[in-house]
């Protein structure tokens, strides 16, 4: 059982970050500053247990999973009355989002989508050639960033009901980045 | 974040993440139920065949008997014959190249082939959709891609994110408790939902990208864009002779003490340009393996640089066990499954708070559950083709389909789920009794058994589940329960 140490100190913190969100008070800067100690020792202790790369995974899991156990024992539990259920039921409208208005996005998004690909790989592709690191190193970090750029610019082009901005902004990557592989 | 973020961008984020959300959360939802149980495919595989022998130690003997009888068997030697060797995790041997695999038994002589059945189904429905390779595989490298654009608007889109950071209203209005859940998971796993979004982009994509970059500086040549950043093959010229493999892996544990083999691969065996590769797997890295290798003498050539190449290359080849949470055991796999449902939950709340938000109700309601409640069953249903000779794949959209029509014929979405928990129930039981009566597996602790009681336990917590909205439900008067719109 070598996980045990990490596992209570895992615990202990995230137990204190509970308790520091709890007293909700500027004074408990002491619980504040010792749960987020237990943390950082509790990641140390995860990364000499089980080497660095593991460690740092499984702090970020067990973390998260322990703060979900803590919010499912302490929620606030049902009420039993079936007055306030019935009234709690009912739906409630606060702007909500029509079919037609995610067909419309969908559209968007389709039609979007080749802009924003094409936007994503000419930025990555500049990212290649012009990083300072080896080609290994520039090519990997190119292949990740390429589709977190995508997802980040078809969010933009949707967030934005105009939608001229974002697809100029797009087009401009595009020749600039053209222009620089180009050169 | 409030005073971070001004309120135009909170709206905007809120917008696109639901916009977007609405618009792939079916999708999602697939891709993020079939990946959660995935992790345990190779469980799963153990569960499915359990009649192959296993071990978990390997003689020298014992592959050269195997690789004898595999080319007796084809009809021409492959490129690359593979070995693999069994594990902890995974104590079979079999032998693998160009399409064709078999078990290896204890002697040496090969057994069964592998099944393409339920597992491979749940795999490939991840993996590719069922679609033609490329395109599904890019198509779910687009949705992990998506996914991490999702965690990003959501996380702007939320401004009372340290303020609300362990609540949950359950007992607010039912939009209040959705919306709670949803936050609360989606915030915790986090990290959890950026690293698989973006290594399944990676993976998904990566090819995409290799093209684009081949064709932008290497003059259209893929595998030298391949071979950048994994590493090339070593160029070996000698005389052919048969492999010594005992003298590679006393090389082996000289050179890297601490590596655990993982699988052996023959390259180009009976010509000139014949070597072996020695894939090992190294304590405390998440990279696949590294790869040694070695002339037919057994004497070292190189390693490939997986574990001390660059730090770009250390990284691509850290992605798979990664996403799917092959490392460290079977705590680990366990606790990804648990974070994977909380993905699944996240992707099915997200589309309830949305249901709960609108004045109405519609066929789109019934249609979520038979979406929701009727995918599991599918999946779960389709694991009979272990017992009967239906494909995996009919057996699923058959199940599917069954569900959406009852869904959408029920018109009560709340009756509909119950419906589908009982018979997801009922699913979950029968097949651990007809896995046990085919197989007569002994009740010991082995992975059988282990996934059985599994089934048993999650079919007893969804009755607990549908019996208790049941009960729920006969507080309400009858009326209630009739078509929410006709």
């Amino acid at each position: 059982m070598t996980w045990t140490l990490p596992l209570l100190l895992n615990s202990l913190a995230v137990g204190a970050l509970w308790k520091t969100w709890l007293a909700k008070q500027p004074s408990k800067l002491w619980l504040r500053s010792f749960s987020f100690s237990v943390l950082v020792l509790s990641l140390l202790s995860w990364g000499w247990i089980v080497g660095p790369e593991y460690g740092i995974t499984i702090w970020f899991i067990v973390s998260g999973i322990i703060a979900l156990v803590i919010i499912g024992l302490s929620a606030e539990s049902p009420l039993k009355s079936s007055y306030v259920r019935k009234r709690s039921c009912k739906p409630r409208l606060i702007q909500p989002i029509s079919m037609r208005q995610i067909f419309q996005c969908f559209v968007t998004f389709l039609i979007s989508f080749g802009l924003t690909l094409l936007a994503s790989v000419s930025a990555c592709l500049v990212l290649t050639k012009f990083l300072p690191g080896t080609s290994v190193n520039n090519l990997v970090a190119s292949a990740f960033l390429f589709p977190a750029l995508w997802s980040l610019a078809c969010c933009w082009v949707l967030s934005i009901e105009q939608r001229s901005k974002p697809i100029i902004t797009l087009i401009s990557i595009l020749v600039f980045s053209i222009v620089l592989l180009s050169l | 974040m409030k005073n971070i973020l001004s309120s135009q961008v909170i709206q905007r984020s809120l917008l696109s993440h639901s916009l977007l959300g609405l618009s792939i959360s079916a999708l999602l939802f697939l891709i993020c139920f079939t990946g959660t149980l995935v992790v345990l495919f190779e469980e799963f595989e153990r569960w499915e065949q359990p009649d192959v022998e296993e071990y978990s130690d390997y003689s020298v003997e014992q592959i050269t008997v195997s690789v004898a009888e595999f080319e007796r068997r084809v009809e021409s030697i492959p490129e690359s014959l593979y070995v693999v060797l069994p594990t902890e995790e995974v104590p079979r041997m079999h032998i693998s190249g160009d399409g064709k695999e078999w078990f290896i038994n204890r002697d040496g002589s090969l057994g069964d082939s592998p099944q393409e059945g339920w597992t491979h189904f749940l795999k490939e429905l991840h993996v590719s959709l069922h679609l033609p390779e490329t395109i599904g595989l890019i198509i779910v490298g687009i949705f992990g891609a998506l996914l991490f654009g999702m965690v990003i608007t959501g996380i702007l889109a939320h401004p009372k994110i340290f303020k609300d950071a362990f609540r949950w209203r359950k007992n607010g209005s039912l939009q209040l408790a959705q919306t709670d859940l949803h936050n609360r998971l989606s915030v915790w796993g986090t990290p959890f939902y950026i690293m698989i979004g973006l290594t399944g982009a990676f993976i998904g994509l990566v090819g995409l990208f290799v093209a684009v970059t081949a064709s932008a500086f290497y003059d259209g040549n893929r595998q030298a864009v391949i071979d950048t950043v994994y590493g090339a093959d070593p160029e070996v010229s000698q005389s052919v002779s048969n492999i010594d493999y005992q003298a590679a892996l006393n090389h082996l544990e000289k050179y890297a003490p601490k590596a655990e083999p993982i699988y052996f691969v023959i390259q180009n065996k009976g010509t000139e340009q014949q070597f072996l590769e020695i894939a090992a797997r190294l304590p405390e890295r998440l990279i696949y393996s590294e790869l040694y290798r070695f002339k037919s003498n057994g004497e070292l050539i190189n390693h490939q640089g997986m574990s001390d190449g660059d730090i770009g290359r250390q990284v691509a080849y850290s992605v798979y066990r990664l996403h799917f949470g092959h490392f460290a055991g079977l705590p680990i796999k366990l606790l990804y499954v648990l974070l994977g449902l909380c993905l699944t939950v996240v992707c099915a709340s997200g589309v309830n708070i949305w249901l709960t938000k609108r004045k109405h109700e519609s066929f789109i309601n019934d249609l979520w559950v038979g979406v929701v409640w009727g995918l599991p069953l599918a999946i779960v249903g389709a694991a009979f083709s272990v017992f009967l000779s239906a494909s995996a794949m009919s057996l699923f959209l058959m199940v599917w389909l069954l569900g959406l029509i009852i869904a959408l014929t029920l018109k009560a979405p709340k009756s509909s789920r119950r419906v589908l928990q009982f018979g997801l129930c009922g699913v979950l039981l029968l097949i651990p009794i007809l896995h046990w009566i085919k197989y007569q597996i002994s009740f010991g602790v082995n992975v059988s058994t282990v996934i059985n009681l599994g089934m048993i336990l999650t079919s007893l917590w969804l009755w607990g589940l549908a019996s208790n909205r049941f009960r729920w439900q006969r507080c309400i008067p009858f009326y209630k329960l009739k078509p929410a719109y006709d």
